[in-house]
């Protein structure tokens, strides 16, 4: 199974960065720091560090898969490690876990909308349209995927800059004592803060499309710790802003902190700042999208034109069916908890079966 | 793409002469055609030509004579006589067709005789080199390209004096038969791109080709795309900065336009001026009018979206103005909107077809008159009527004339989205430009380059305009043979102080 | 291409369930201001304060007017609603919430408690944070609907008169804050208290909350001053007292900058030591003639040092008395102790032995000398 990616579709390792960065800041980054706080109060914030430490350890472990794989992606690794059925069964697990992982943002997204600014807004009608837009994206290929990553980044820079705003309001005490919290129960909030990053996992179906992988590495690991930066202040922020009870009481963190931000000619930046949230969600569906279908190209042998229509088809009337809040929490957590095992149980699963194959395979 | 690709029975079968016989006839049907004998003792020759394309005085003056005088038996002996340095002799009723249209004038020893000599004598009548009218610049070069290709030409080797600088001519027009150069200067424009557009420049399959702005909509890359592909002006200095970029130009005959390729979307927003002013004022005028996009395409629509639905954006002391200006506003914000914008519109659409003089009393009396009469009546809150006549002023500033047009009827299905779906409308609709800049390509380049793809060294001359010691290479996506200005390193060498 | 020409039926068939509610800015009324008094029972008075934009200054077809007219609703309901739907059937265009700037509470509210309206304000996304919310010393009723020598609107007049005392006299207490206080562990939330005197609006203390419920004041001036300082770094504010209660001896100074650092000893011990250290620079505005004027003003600054130490000791020892924090002592402990417990803290809070120390520097007493 050898891919031949014509290098006119490539991107420059550059943009790794971007790529990586673009899909783990989705709609997790909204309202992560209850969840963690919930089990290690004040200190959950280490728990952002230590999750950004492991989200390097998996990515080295993704390299170095994808390097010794003949393939140079998921799907061709994993039939390559487990044969032709049981690879494509696993291939076909994968894929669906990313589909619904697509769907849980863009679900959760219209969730945001529904609840901030337009509650008659029809789940069916806001998700056809914003996978409409996203359809205009994934038909122009990879590389226009990869623009409207960074774009996102651009275009996402702003909100990152009207945390100043609720500085004003700063209790820098909150944070103290630091360390109060048992290392356990850092540990604990980390893999529930891992929820949070778990968008990378995409990178092992688009690695193919990176021109020159050995140089993509540092830019990954540097998009990987601006991911963990911007948890990271964003959670800070959030501590000092927010009283721990509060906090308990704020479903979106980041959205509510936004109310207080106000200029001379507009106020209610949540308003403002959930339109422009939509380009920092509009990545994660768009490369989601584009990496089942191509995922589904490789598994099924149909040309991916033919897939997206079908995905997209998928998507919106999976979209449709929740109608409410609890099944949408549902979804997130179950796919979360998906995400985890796939992430930091599964991938080094099969990274030491590689390396065992390897040594196996080396004398025969 | 109907004219493309089209290997169709050709439509201009029936305009070939077969014979000169039968093009004669054709030819003596327009009336300012002039056939006549010309006698003389021991010989006699027919000589024809249209005297609408000829400089008759040249020919009365240095032609007839030398056919009277000496000892002309046939017309090889006129050719060898004959001061004149574009002298064919042919059989081929085509090529005198060809020439007979051109202005050039033909001699035959009996008339219908099959033998021609042709040669030119071609009257030029045209404009005189102007001042430029709409890319104008207070201070820099005050010549503009005429409707003569060779003026043109002339205008663009003064300033490219070197023998790497090519210009292949290709005729586009079935019909027409008209000349389009290209221009680029060997050694620093890409091959690629070169044999792109001859490339693309040869399968163009119209009958005719008036102007430049056609020959860009018919090479474009997307011609369904609002947005211009290639930069049309009608500054030679402009073409000649661009060649020396790596750029290509197509000049066409009879258009006072030309066109330079490939082009990214930034490079719509600078004005040549800016390369003669100091960087710190040309970055600033440069970050002015793409202030000025942002606010043309999306005021309107804000207004429509706030004042629709997010009423809660707006600052408690700004509430009492909008909400006593629109309280006697019959109509919703949307539909007051639009209206303006028509109305905006339709005073542009009217300045721009009436004659100079009319055109400005229609300003006058459309601005000033229609305005104060509309806010006056309640027709239209007087914020509004503010927004979008600043918006209709901002949108002037683009300096391409094409892109301008673009600009201001975008926003459009922006306003439309805002009354649909207020902010988050305006975001989608902004999002599928977004999907649609990034696949656009101007000659299989990134329009929306150095954006993304992301190229550091190219932001250089984009936003703003870094004085011209840090311009030491030439535009990347142009991907140019030779990449560099100049010496950066060697320039960059500075003595220290009091040395 | 051919998906693309199936897509714009399809689109065209999802923009009439794609239309939402417009609420066209002049189509509804902004709310500004909404009061609620206690009438027994469960049972509230809610008033709500509607600027009425469109009625002035309409001589030049829809110029903006120089002054607007509140028009005032009330209604009687059970509490915890933001606007009863009652109210709805006397207005003539649908009331709106998305610009509430000021939230008022009668006393026997207050004491009743406000936690259904906390928990609504909290709750509805429309609601900004910026707003402020207070206690009225009479009825809100009158206060709303009545008629004051400024020409703009209540609401803006409430909420310019809170957000001025704010910046010099009076704590940061916007609704965020309140929310802070009242949701966070180890400080209480603080409102101000307003009063209608006459044709006019004046703020007359600070009230003292206990998990939403109205426990006691802090009277203006000086009172609210020393609070101020003791809980957060300002400049602004003046402060006045008489040199060894000499009623001849008034000085009167302004606050330039003051600094509040807070350290805790034996957080979790039945009586916490707390000292509140309070740096303040001042300039002298009003004393009486010296000859010496560098002795003097060492003795100024040591006697209002001495002065502020002693009436803020006097307010924390009454707060501890009425068991209520509004100086977030106790989020002030746990951030120095570890293993803080909340439930102790409670108990302990009464016996905790605090001190205020402040620094006076004085800067310049003005242009003369």
């Amino acid at each position: 199974m050898k891919t031949n990616i014509s290098e006119k579709s490539q991107v420059s390792p550059v943009m790794t960065l971007f790529l990586i960065h673009a899909m783990q800041v989705g709609v997790g980054i909204l309202g992560f720091e209850r969840y963690i706080s919930a089990i290690a109060g004040h200190d959950a914030w280490m728990a952002v560090i230590t999750t950004g430490i492991s989200t390097h350890i998996v990515l080295w472990i993704m390299y170095r898969l994808l390097e010794k794989s003949s393939g140079g992606d998921l799907i061709a690794l994993q039939q390559e490690l487990f044969g032709k059925y049981i690879g494509w069964g696993l291939n076909f697990l994968v894929l669906i876990y990313f589909l619904s992982f697509v769907l849980t943002i863009l679900r959760t997204y219209i969730e945001v909308i529904q609840v901030w600014i337009f509650p008659e807004f029809s789940v069916w009608a806001l998700g056809f349209i914003i996978l409409l837009l996203a359809h205009s994206f994934v038909i122009g290929g990879f590389r226009t995927v990869t623009g409207i990553c960074f774009l996102s980044f651009i275009y996402g820079a702003p909100l990152f800059i009207v945390k100043y705003f609720p500085l004003q309001y700063a209790n820098f005490s909150n944070l103290m004592p630091i360390m109060e919290q048992s290392p356990l129960a850092i540990l604990k909030a980390t893999k529930v803060m891992t929820l949070s990053f778990l968008g990378f996992g995409l990178f092992m179906l688009y690695y193919p499309f990176i021109k020159r992988p050995k140089q993509s590495k540092k830019w990954a690991h540097f998009g990987l710790l601006t991911t963990t930066y911007t948890y990271l202040v964003t959670a800070l922020v959030s501590y000092v802003y927010f009283s721990q009870g509060q906090l308990k009481h704020t479903i979106w963190s980041t959205l509510s902190l936004w109310k207080i931000v106000s200029f001379p000619v507009f106020e209610r930046f949540e308003y403002v700042g959930i339109t422009i949230w939509l380009f920092v969600v509009l990545p994660n569906i768009c490369l989601g999208i584009w990496a089942v279908t191509r995922g589904a190209k490789l598994l099924f042998s149909v040309r991916q034109k033919i897939i997206i229509p079908t995905v997209l088809i998928i998507l919106f009337i999976s979209n449709g069916l929740f109608q409410n809040r609890i099944q949408v929490d549902t979804l997130n957590s179950l796919i979360s908890t998906v995400g985890f095992y796939f992430l930091y149980v599964y991938i080094p699963f099969i990274f030491i079966y590689q390396c065992v194959l390897l040594k196996v395979r080396k004398p025969s | 793409m109907f004219w493309r690709n089209r290997q169709k029975k050709i439509p201009t079968k029936q305009e070939r002469a077969a014979t000169i016989k039968d093009l004669f006839h054709d030819l003596e049907v327009s009336n300012d055609f002039t056939t006549f004998e010309h006698k003389k003792e021991t010989m006699s020759c027919w000589i024809s030509f249209f005297k609408t394309l000829v400089d008759v005085e040249y020919v009365h003056r240095d032609v007839l004579p030398f056919i009277y005088e000496g000892k002309i038996q046939n017309l090889k002996d006129i050719k060898a006589n004959l001061p004149v340095e574009d002298i064919i002799l042919t059989r081929d009723a085509h090529t005198v067709q060809e020439k007979v249209m051109q202005g050039y004038i033909v001699v035959q020893m009996k008339k219908y005789d099959s033998e021609c000599l042709v040669f030119s004598a071609i009257a030029i009548q045209g404009r005189q080199i102007d001042k430029p009218e709409i890319e104008t610049s207070i201070i820099g070069p005050k010549e503009a390209f005429v409707e003569s290709i060779d003026a043109n030409l002339n205008l663009v080797r003064k300033r490219v004096p070197i023998p790497k600088f090519h210009v292949k001519e290709i005729q586009i027009g079935k019909i027409s038969k008209t000349r389009v150069n290209m221009l680029y200067i060997e050694g620093i424009a890409n091959k690629e791109n070169v044999n792109t557009v001859l490339q693309r420049l040869n399968e163009i399959e119209y009958d005719h080709m008036i102007d430049a702005a056609v020959l860009s909509q018919m090479m474009g890359d997307n011609q369904h795309s609002p947005f211009p592909q290639f930069i049309d002006t009608e500054r030679p200095d402009r073409v000649a900065g661009t060649l020396y970029e790596g750029k290509i130009v197509i000049l066409v005959d009879g258009s006072p336009h030309a066109l330079t390729c490939p082009t990214t979307i930034v490079e719509f927003f600078s004005a040549f001026d800016d390369y003669f002013l100091v960087w710190h004022f040309a970055s600033a005028f440069r970050l002015l009018r793409l202030f000025a996009v942002a606010f043309s395409v999306l005021s309107s629509p804000m207004y429509v979206a706030v004042l629709t639905y997010h009423y809660q954006l707006i600052p408690k002391d700004l509430l009492q103005t909008l909400i006593s200006s629109r309280s006697m506003i019959p109509f919703p914000p949307f539909l007051e909107a639009l209206i303006l914008e028509l109305l905006i519109e339709l005073l542009r659409e009217a300045g721009a077809r009436l004659p100079t003089k009319i055109g400005q009393t229609i300003g006058i009396v459309g601005g000033i008159v229609i305005g104060t009469a509309s806010v006056q009546a309640g027709l239209t809150s007087n914020v509004l009527l503010i927004m979008v006549a600043a918006a209709a002023l901002a949108s002037f500033t683009t300096p391409n004339y094409l892109m301008g047009t673009t600009i201001r009827l975008i926003r459009f299905p922006f306003l439309i989205a805002a009354q649909l779906w207020g902010i988050i409308g305006i975001a989608l609709c902004f999002g599928f430009f977004v999907a649609h800049l990034l696949k656009l390509t101007s000659l299989g380049r990134p329009y929306i380059e150095p954006i993304y793809p992301l190229r550091m060294t190219d932001l250089k001359d984009a936003f703003i305009r870094l004085p011209y010691g840090k311009q030491s290479t030439r535009p990347m996506f142009l991907r140019p043979q030779d990449p560099g200005r100049f010496n950066y390193d060697r320039a960059r060498e500075k003595n220290d102080i009091d040395e | 291409m051919k998906i693309k020409k199936l897509c714009l039926p399809i689109l065209l068939l999802f923009i009439p369930t794609g239309c939402l509610h417009s609420t066209v800015i002049d189509d509804i009324r902004l709310v500004q201001a909404i009061g609620y008094d206690y009438v027994g029972d469960d049972l509230v008075l809610s008033t709500v304060a509607v600027p009425n934009y469109t009625m002035g200054g309409g001589e030049s077809g829809g110029g903006p007017s120089s002054s607007a007219t509140t028009d005032s609703f009330s209604v009687i309901s059970h509490t915890g609603k933001a606007i009863p739907t009652k109210m709805q059937t006397k207005a003539q265009q649908p009331l709106k919430l998305g610009k509430v700037n000021t939230i008022l509470f009668d006393e026997d509210l207050a004491k009743h408690g406000i936690d259904d309206f906390v928990d609504y304000l909290n709750r509805d996304p429309v609601i900004g944070r910026k707003l402020y919310l207070a206690v009225v010393d009479g009825s809100t009723q009158e206060l709303l609907s009545g008629q004051y020598e400024e020409s703009q609107a209540v609401s803006i007049y409430l909420n310019d008169l809170i957000k001025q005392n704010i910046k010099y006299n009076l704590p940061r207490m916007n609704l965020h804050e309140f929310l802070y206080s009242y949701f966070g562990q180890g400080k209480d939330p603080i409102l101000p208290i307003l009063k209608k005197s006459g044709d006019h609006i004046e703020i007359t203390g600070i009230a003292l909350f206990r998990n939403g419920k109205y426990v006691g004041k802090i009277p203006i001036p000086n009172k609210t001053f020393i609070f101020k300082l003791m809980s957060q770094p300002f400049e602004g504010g003046a402060y006045e007292f008489y040199l060894k209660n000499n009623p001849s001896a008034y000085i009167s100074v302004l606050n330039t900058g003051s600094k509040v650092t807070y350290s805790v000893k034996n957080g979790n011990s039945a009586s916490p030591d707390i000292l509140i250290h309070v740096k303040m620079k001042a300039i002298i505005t009003e004393a009486p003639l010296r000859s010496n004027p560098k002795e003097y003003i060492n003795k100024i600054s040591k006697a209002m040092e001495k002065d502020i130490e002693k009436q803020g000791e006097q307010l924390v020892e009454k707060f501890q008395k009425m068991s209520v924090d509004p100086l977030g002592l106790g989020a002030k402990t746990r951030s120095q102790t570890r293993g803080w417990d909340f439930e102790k803290w409670k108990d302990h809070y009464p016996n905790a032995d605090v001190k205020l120390k402040v620094d006076i520097q004085v800067k310049q007493t003005g242009i003369t000398e």
